[in-house]
């Protein structure tokens, strides 16, 4: 934070934005002052305390649930999802024979769970990007579902590459991402022969 | 002899010694900070960095009329912190003499006499020149001006 802004109490710090845009962060809890509300850890927590605890107590985590080539869904922590963009398709390049993405600074290969699926030439094209170190992908997405705080319990593995297996999320059987596929290259869109 | 980047803002033209200056560039993309007071512009990504960009003019209340086409930012670091001067029009860059310069007029804004280390007469112009950490020293943290 600026050392010129840092008096201002309703922003808690800024941050730069995917395509490069600073954009100020806004603390909530000052935000809800002039409105009279206690911060949520203090009055809310104690009238939702018996619906919470139970979850709390079995360690629950972010999962991004969403949808790709098929109607299932699928969920991945959101932990690991560095970000969530939506490319424009003009942007789509194709080098060596596979679809690449100009992104910030770097080219970010285009991945997806079904590598014949038709690559999108115009309009807007939601992607997770996956990134370890200083690698990062692009994983070809066809709609975000939502965010839920679960448990992940994996139970059963899967055999389909790019899943690790299957989990209920909100009592729905949901195809868990496996990121380290990705990462390692596999699911990169090709020309078709 | 000093380096002086010179540049003018409000019809005035200033000066600030080069070795603070890293950058010039034009304005693009800034983002404005409600609540942050008219001496800030804004603040903006310069390469990864998150500079704060100061309004020169609002910053020194200078009443002159703007001109409102060309937006120059001088890019100058102060501490860990990148910061950006926003001017209207940037010039070259002069050598002058220090024993030239000539201590503020005493007519001179109470304001911008505290931001300027002195005057330069040249041609037909008077520059007034800038300290860079008196310039920055405004607002909330000019207590801490010390460190």
């Amino acid at each position: 934070m600026s050392s010129k802004l840092r008096h201002i109490a309703i922003f808690s710090g800024m941050t730069i934005l995917g395509d490069g845009s600073v954009i100020m962060v806004i603390d909530p809890n000052v935000l809800a002052q002039p409105l009279g509300r206690a911060a949520p850890s203090q009055s809310e927590a104690s009238t939702h305390t018996a619906e919470r605890e139970p979850k709390s107590r079995q360690n629950t985590i972010s999962l991004l649930i969403f949808r790709a080539t098929s109607d299932r869904p699928k969920a991945v922590p959101l932990s690991l999802v560095s970000r969530i963009e939506e490319i424009d398709c003009r942007n789509i390049a194709i080098a060596d024979g596979r679809y690449i993405v100009k992104y910030r600074d770097a080219l970010l290969p285009l991945l997806s769970f079904d590598m014949q699926v038709q690559v999108k030439r115009e309009g807007a094209q939601p992607i997770l990007v996956l990134s370890e170190q200083n690698r990062s992908v692009g994983l070809l997405i066809d709609e975000i579902v939502d965010l839920a705080e679960e448990k992940l319990d994996v139970k059963i593995t899967g055999d389909q590459p790019g899943i690790l297996g299957y989990a209920l999320v909100r009592g729905i059987t949901t195809e868990i991402l496996d990121v380290e596929f990705f990462l390692a290259g596999n699911g990169s869109l090709g020309r078709a022969a | 002899m000093t380096d002086y980047i010179t540049f003018t803002t409000a019809g005035q033209l200033f000066g600030l010694p080069i070795e603070h200056v890293q950058d010039v560039f034009t304005l693009a993309n800034i983002t404005c900070v409600p609540l942050a007071g008219r001496e800030i512009a804004g603040v903006l990504n310069l390469r990864g960095r998150i500079v704060t960009v100061i309004d020169l003019a609002n910053r020194l209340q200078l009443d002159a009329p703007r001109d409102a086409t060309a937006h120059m930012v001088i890019g100058i670091e102060r501490g860990a912190e990148s910061f950006g001067i926003l001017v209207d029009r940037v010039g070259e860059v002069l050598s002058l003499a220090d024993r030239d310069r000539e201590p503020a007029p005493v007519n001179l804004d109470r304001t911008l006499n505290a931001a300027a280390i002195g005057v330069f007469r040249l041609d037909e112009k008077i520059l007034v020149a800038l300290d860079a950490d008196r310039m920055l020293d405004f607002g909330s943290s000019r207590s801490s001006a010390a460190q």
